[in-house]
């Protein structure tokens, strides 16, 4: 009799505790959701510099349509969307300008030597701080600003389709 | 024919792993598991050790060795008549495993480009305690498969002598093994982490810590079921340790726990090792009920070594029982009230204390059972006695710790005593391993109650040439230089401190690593017996001063020695019990 009870027990909380598990892993898709910075608008309090060291003037990124991507040498997934990201500068009127992120500038330099450079510039972000204003998350991602105001953000690789849901109306 | 099997198995696993190591040495990106965990700037240590740095290359070597114990068992014990249960229960973990490898976590994908570089081995995971921590680990969960391989034979076979040194055999060196890996993460915490700590009760630490206790109380469950007494109880801790390390799997791997060690989640992998889990533990309880029959046991008598040992197998479940909560309770949360829930340290230490206190005063009562047996009026009183003891001190309003570390204290001193003792009048010590065992706890318990209660740590800022006082003794920053090496970066900080005339340097060091410009703090430590100064270099001030995390730990070395005894008296306990 006691064995019975115990194996009841025993099963009983078995079957709660894989129930339980099972509902943590649906859930778990749900709130894994990355906050979207579409809405927000660029706040820039520190000087900006490119790979090279230059400063950059505030008013190419406040002004008009920019398409910012956040790339780094290191990042497999940005090699993948570099050729999708060379195209679109070079069909379409595109400035894009990129967030060279957690990068060391000689290994930037020599990626966008090997695979080709299709940005305006690069802002040199080492430290990662001026991405983490941004709400970057990761690389790569891509926002498109209009004067200043985050209209579409995509995080992840770009490519032909997402370029078709999320940024091509603008352009 | 199985036993050549077995032996085929490990071969062809064995040349997987070489393969894949084979790729990480070479520095073949294209494969994308390399190329997420190795860089070519990484030294070759480490270009090795990151095969199971994460996820996929790690359950690959825990199916390796669960294999290569499979082939063991086969070389070893071809004649017994549990072999052929055992050797199937394994197999039937291995082909899951294999399934589970294969179909959700396979390394050996690869891309359709080659990559110029990977992107780095996890600058936290580039220690050398830790790159050996995790195949420990892996060891220690795949040989509680084995002893639960054994446990399923016995519920078949029936449970004889030979069965049951392989049982102890088995059972001694996993809980070894898991020690060992507990303590060596916990070095690890210490010295690379920079918080200061040995121990966190974070999920993951916590879920190694339930398959050992379980594996604590197997081990002492199986002294005495030799006689029959509490049989079915140590068969179901035998099957718990193993469901346990499933479990863990499933938490660590499906990532529903939040915390330091994330890996990579994926929902496929949670849901795979959910019904691995289920799948096990379904069977096997259901086994272990419908055969339970065969394992009637006696309830040993009162005031018996036996006894004891219940009551100690007791305390040890509801310690597993509370960490189990403690560390389940917020995926409860999440699920029902959509609530992130985290529980704290406090939790489990003013829980598990007080039963550590029991446990000790369970191993102080052994000491005496002889003569607790034999006079049983005078054991009334006796406990009447240190009852109101308690009782008064409790009153006298002790700070609580004082009064444990007091209690403790007494208990290392009686036990110390008994020993010395019985060597001196008998001129050696039967079970001298237990001795040593229950002293290292003692000890260990001591240890940690002294850190807990005395440590400090300060905040400060400080420029090279300042000096700073705190508790007792002068903090110096000496200077700070920049130093490059292979893969890393690094700023490097000495610091002297100055006690009673006796100087001592410390070098704490920040990290910038090239690839993923990764920042990680080396903790500068100068330990002695009691104390130990440990310094962490925070972030550089616009001023040029520096901030710092100085503080002074107690009794942290005597838990690594406390730790290590222990170990050793555990393997000594293996080894002898075996008759080697």
């Amino acid at each position: 009799m006691a064995t019975r009870i115990f194996l009841v027990l025993i099963m009983a909380i078995l079957v709660l505790m894989i129930a339980t598990f099972s509902l943590s892993l649906v859930e778990k898709e749900e709130i894994a959701l990355i906050e979207n910075q579409e809405g927000k608008s660029l706040n820039i309090v520190d000087d900006l510099y490119d790979i090279e060291g230059n400063q950059i003037p505030l008013e190419s990124l406040l002004e008009g349509k920019v398409l910012l991507n956040v790339w780094a040498s290191w990042c497999i997934t940005c090699l993948v969307e570099h050729p999708f990201l060379k195209s679109i500068t070079q069909s379409k009127d595109v400035k894009l300008i990129g967030i060279n992120y957690k990068d060391q500038s000689f290994n930037a330099e020599k990626y966008l030597l090997e695979n080709g450079d299709p940005y305006i510039f690069s802002i040199y972000d080492l430290s990662g701080e001026f991405s983490l204003k941004l709400g970057v998350t990761g690389a790569p991602e891509t926002f498109l600003l209009i004067d200043g105001v985050i209209v579409s953000h995509r995080i992840g690789e770009v490519n032909m389709e997402i370029w078709n849901e999320k940024f091509a109306q603008y352009f | 024919m199985g036993s050549k099997l077995s032996y085929a198995n490990f071969s062809v696993l064995l040349i997987a792993c070489a393969y894949l190591a084979y790729q990480f040495l070479q520095d073949n990106f294209s494969f994308i598991y390399v190329f997420e965990n190795s860089s070519n700037l990484l030294p070759v240590f480490y270009k090795f050790s990151a095969f199971w740095s994460a996820h996929e290359g790690s359950f690959l070597l825990m199916i390796l060795f669960l294999s290569g114990s499979l082939a063991v068992n086969n070389l070893l014990f071809w004649e017994e008549k549990w072999i052929p249960i055992s050797n199937a229960t394994i197999a039937f973990i291995l082909f899951f495993y294999l399934l589970f490898q294969i179909f959700t976590s396979n390394p050996f994908l690869t891309f359709d480009i080659l990559p110029k570089n990977g992107t780095d081995l996890n600058p936290l995971l580039q220690d050398p305690l830790l790159a050996i921590h995790p195949p420990v680990l892996f060891a220690g969960y795949v040989f509680y498969a084995v002893t639960f391989s054994l446990v399923i034979a016995g519920l078949f076979r029936g449970f004889d002598k030979e069965l049951f040194k392989n049982l102890k055999l088995w059972a001694g060196i996993s809980w070894f093994t898991l020690t060992l890996a507990i303590l060596l993460g916990s070095i690890w915490a210490y010295y690379e982490l920079g918080w200061g700590g040995y121990w966190f009760w974070d999920p993951v630490e916590n879920i190694v810590l339930l398959p050992w206790l379980a594996g604590t109380a197997f081990t002492h469950s199986l002294i005495y079921s030799r006689n029959k007494i509490l049989l079915s109880w140590m068969v179901f801790l035998g099957i718990s340790t193993f469901l346990l390390s499933i479990l863990g799997s499933f938490i660590v791997r499906s990532g529903i726990l939040n915390s330091v060690h994330s890996f990579a989640s994926d929902p496929s992998r949670g849901i795979f090792l959910l019904s691995l889990f289920a799948l096990f533990a379904f069977a096997s309880l259901g086994l272990f009920f419908s055969k339970s029959v065969l394992l009637k046991s006696n309830w040993p008598e009162l005031i018996s070594k036996q006894y004891l040992l219940v009551l100690n197998n007791i305390v040890l479940v509801v310690i597993l029982l509370i960490v189990f909560l403690g560390t389940l309770y917020p995926i409860v949360t999440e699920v029902f009230y959509n609530q992130k829930l985290s529980i704290g340290p406090d939790y489990f230490s003013s829980l598990i204390t007080p039963l550590v206190f029991v446990l000790i005063a369970l191993f102080l009562a052994e000491q005496f059972l002889g003569y607790l047996k034999s006079n049983q009026r005078n054991t009334l009183i006796i406990s009447i006695i240190i009852a109101s003891v308690f009782l008064f001190l409790f009153i006298s309003e002790l700070n609580p710790v004082t009064l444990g570390l007091i209690f403790v204290a007494l208990a290392l001193i009686i036990l110390l005593l008994r020993a010395l003792v019985e060597f001196f009048s008998t001129k050696d010590i039967k079970v001298m391993h237990k001795i040593l065992g229950h002293l290292s706890v003692v000890l260990l318990t001591f240890s940690v109650l002294l850190n807990h209660e005395f440590s400090e740590t300060i905040d400060v800022k400080l420029k090279p040439g300042d000096e700073i006082e705190f508790s007792g003794a002068t903090l110096k920053l000496e200077s700070i230089n920049v130093e490059g090496q292979a893969n890393f970066d690094s700023v490097v900080a000495s610091f002297s401190v100055l006690e009673s005339n006796l100087k001592k340097t410390l070098v704490s060091e920040k990290r910038v690593y090239k690839i993923g410009g990764v920042i990680t703090a080396e903790t500068g430590i100068s330990s002695s017996l009691i104390k130990d100064y440990h310094v962490v270099l925070g972030d550089r001030y616009q001023d040029g001063s520096w901030s710092i995390r100085y503080s002074i730990n107690y009794g942290i070395m005597m838990i690594w020695i406390s730790s290590i005894l222990l170990l050793f008296a555990m393997l000594y306990g293996t080894i002898r019990r075996h008759g080697y």
